[in-house]
């Protein structure tokens, strides 16, 4: 009797353990995939919504318009295929978002009983900066092979020819002119201070712009002579500067007047007599001579000088 | 006015008679003060000049000493303000006051009623007590209630400026800076002054009394001499040169100037350029000036009217740099 009761369980739950399998076996099944759960902000994603279903199922299509927070960039056509006896029915959308923040797509419903996963999305503004990530540039540096276009090559060997005529040009020219240039300021300095002198005592010009004359002269010589930049001197800076130039001292101190007196013709209307006109273009003058004498001389003592030094060193 | 040969040449003469005061007035200050000639010349070409002169330098070094020798060795009156962040404009020009007796207000003159101001560190007065003292030294008048009050002749201020301290302070700005004459750096003394400086206070050595050797009088008319003073033509283009050339430094071969000034010296500058150069020929005893007056008040008269760029300060370029520079380049004529 046990037992007869038993084989009657045993058969009713088979029964009814067979009859739900074939239900369940019956009811389709959708579910929603993406290819990534990180994007930035306009980054295509792939979703994918996939339904699988018994042959012959009649489903709905599942219809998505609008996803929260997502914009859809193109929809696929629904594409079907079969594996393990059952109907798949698989479409393929690319989404993307331009909201940052964590997003969930929404479960997508087919019925009552079939409805996806929510699936969660990040979207970020910008990658996130590691710090303990070592530097580096945003892309490694690539060396490229120098490889000169053909019809270049003929140019490159035009270019080197010109550059070499051109040197041969510029040393010829400046081998031969450099001693030259520096033997015609030496001398042009000089003579063209003697020069200007000279016609200032035949011309005649009113005082004030002889002695003004006179020191242009003179300092125009020196400027350009002795290196002093006499121009924006005053009278007095320039005395102090030129004392170097003079071994005579009683010529040194004429010239300091002559610059007084210049200056006194020139801001104070002073009006000199003829003979202080005379002896001021006498000192000038003798300036003059005595500066480029003491120049020469230097130089000469400093050629010597260099010429013992060389033979010292030789020996 | 256009002034013949004959006419320099008697001012000339007049100068060196009128100017004797100069040299007694550094021997006798040069008695109390070791060495600082440079401010001492420069207090006299404020004097002279009828400008305002603004010492800047750390304290210590003899400011307030030398503007009370000089006061006294010329008889006249002398008053110091020490600026402060609570000192009001009545504090300085004075203010009116209820007397009870008389049943008024009766006015209560301020400190700048005198002939030598010493307004010692400036900047550190609010804006409103600086601008009250400069206006004075402007309108060489103050007005108090309804009426306004002539300030003594010769009116000079000194103010001083401490460098070092930086807190607490109202720069003064480029504007009313530009109403002093001259701004001037009072250096540390020589090793060789301070030596002495050293022994006179160690040894607890008292200074002579300074004695007057020079009345107000004679002051004012050496004024009236300095302002005679015969300024050339030549010597008038030189000083536009120089200023200029801190307003454009392209038109003088200076480019490399342009990015450090941001801006050149005012129209006060050419002015007060020449005043000072009539009052350094007067300590020189000319009676017409020469560049080399212009040269030697020329940093004084400037550095304090030339705007340094942040790239100029940013090299340690000062303003003395610039007036260098543009020197270099300026024809003497």
């Amino acid at each position: 009797m046990f037992i007869k009761r038993a084989w009657i369980i045993v058969l009713l739950y088979l029964l009814t353990a067979g009859f739900n399998a074939s239900l369940l076996a019956q009811a389709p099944t959708v579910s929603a995939s993406v290819d990534k759960n990180k994007i930035l902000l306009g980054e295509p994603v792939l979703l994918t919504l996939e339904i699988k279903a018994p042959p012959g199922s009649k489903i709905q299509p599942v219809k998505i318009d609008t996803l929260p927070h997502f914009e859809f960039l193109s929809k696929d056509s629904i594409v079907k295929d079969s594996a393990e006896g059952q109907l798949i029915l698989r479409q393929y959308f690319r989404i993307t978002s331009f909201d940052s923040g964590r997003w969930a797509i929404p479960p997508i419903v087919l019925n009552a009983e079939a409805k996806t996963a929510s699936v969660l999305m990040d979207v970020v503004f910008t990658e996130p900066f590691d710090p303990s990530q070592p530097y580096h540039d945003i892309q490694d540096i690539r060396s490229i092979p120098f490889k000169l276009g053909k019809q270049f090559e003929k140019w490159w060997y035009m270019i080197a020819l010109l550059l070499i005529m051109m040197t041969l040009v510029v040393y010829v020219m400046t081998g031969e002119k450099k001693p030259r240039a520096e033997t015609k300021a030496y001398k042009s300095a000089y003579t063209r201070a003697k020069q200007q002198l000279a016609e200032l005592k035949k011309a005649q010009v009113p005082e004030s712009r002889f002695y003004a004359r006179l020191v242009e002269i003179l300092r125009a010589f020196l400027s350009e002579r002795a290196r002093v930049n006499s121009l924006q001197q005053t009278s007095g800076d320039l005395v102090e500067k030129i004392k170097p130039l003079f071994n005579d001292g009683q010529l040194y101190q004429s010239l300091a007047q002559v610059l007084s007196l210049c200056d006194l013709v020139k801001f104070a209307k002073y009006d000199p007599e003829d003979a202080e006109a005379r002896s001021a273009y006498e000192v000038i003058d003798k300036g003059v001579d005595h500066i480029e004498e003491g120049i020469r001389n230097a130089a000469k003592l400093k050629k010597d000088e260099d010429r013992r030094t060389e033979m010292i060193h030789k020996k | 006015m256009a002034k013949t040969g004959e006419e320099i040449r008697q001012l000339n003469e007049k100068i060196v008679g009128a100017g004797y005061f100069v040299d007694a007035l550094r021997q006798e200050i040069g008695q109390v003060i070791v060495g600082q000639h440079h401010m001492l010349d420069r207090l006299l070409i404020g004097l002279l000049s009828n400008g305002h002169v603004l010492l800047e330098g750390v304290p210590g070094l003899a400011k307030t000493l030398t503007i009370k020798s000089l006061a006294t060795a010329i008889q006249a009156n002398f008053n110091r303000i020490q600026f402060t962040p609570d000192l009001l404009p009545a504090d300085v020009i004075g203010t009116l006051i209820y007397n009870q007796q008389q049943n008024e207000f009766v006015v209560r003159k301020g400190p700048i009623f005198a002939n030598f101001i010493l307004a010692d560190e400036i900047n550190r007065a609010p804006a409103k007590v600086q601008s009250a003292l400069l206006e004075a030294m402007q309108e060489r008048q103050v007005t108090i209630g309804d009426h306004t009050y002539k300030l003594d002749d010769p009116f000079l201020v000194l103010a001083t400026q401490n460098p070092l301290e930086q807190e607490g302070t109202y720069p003064l700005p480029e504007a009313q800076v530009d109403r002093f004459i001259m701004k001037v750096i009072v250096r540390y003394p020589e090793m060789q002054e301070e030596q002495l400086i050293l022994r006179h206070n160690v040894q607890g050595e008292k200074l002579p009394p300074i004695r007057p050797v020079v009345n107000v009088q004679e002051i004012l008319d050496a004024k009236s001499l300095v302002r005679e003073i015969y300024l050339d033509e030549k010597v008038e283009r030189y000083i536009l040169d120089i200023v200029f050339a801190t307003r454009y430094p392209g038109r003088y071969q200076l480019e490399k100037l342009a990015p450090l000034i941001s801006y050149g010296a005012s129209p006060r500058g050419s002015i007060n350029l020449a005043l000072a150069g009539k009052a350094q020929a007067f300590l020189n005893k000319r009676g017409f000036v020469i560049p080399e007056d212009i040269r030697s008040v020329v940093y004084d008269v400037l550095r304090h009217r030339i705007g340094l760029t942040y790239e100029a300060e940013a090299e340690n370029i000062a303003a003395e740099n610039i007036i260098d520079e543009v020197l270099k380049a300026v024809n003497v004529p």
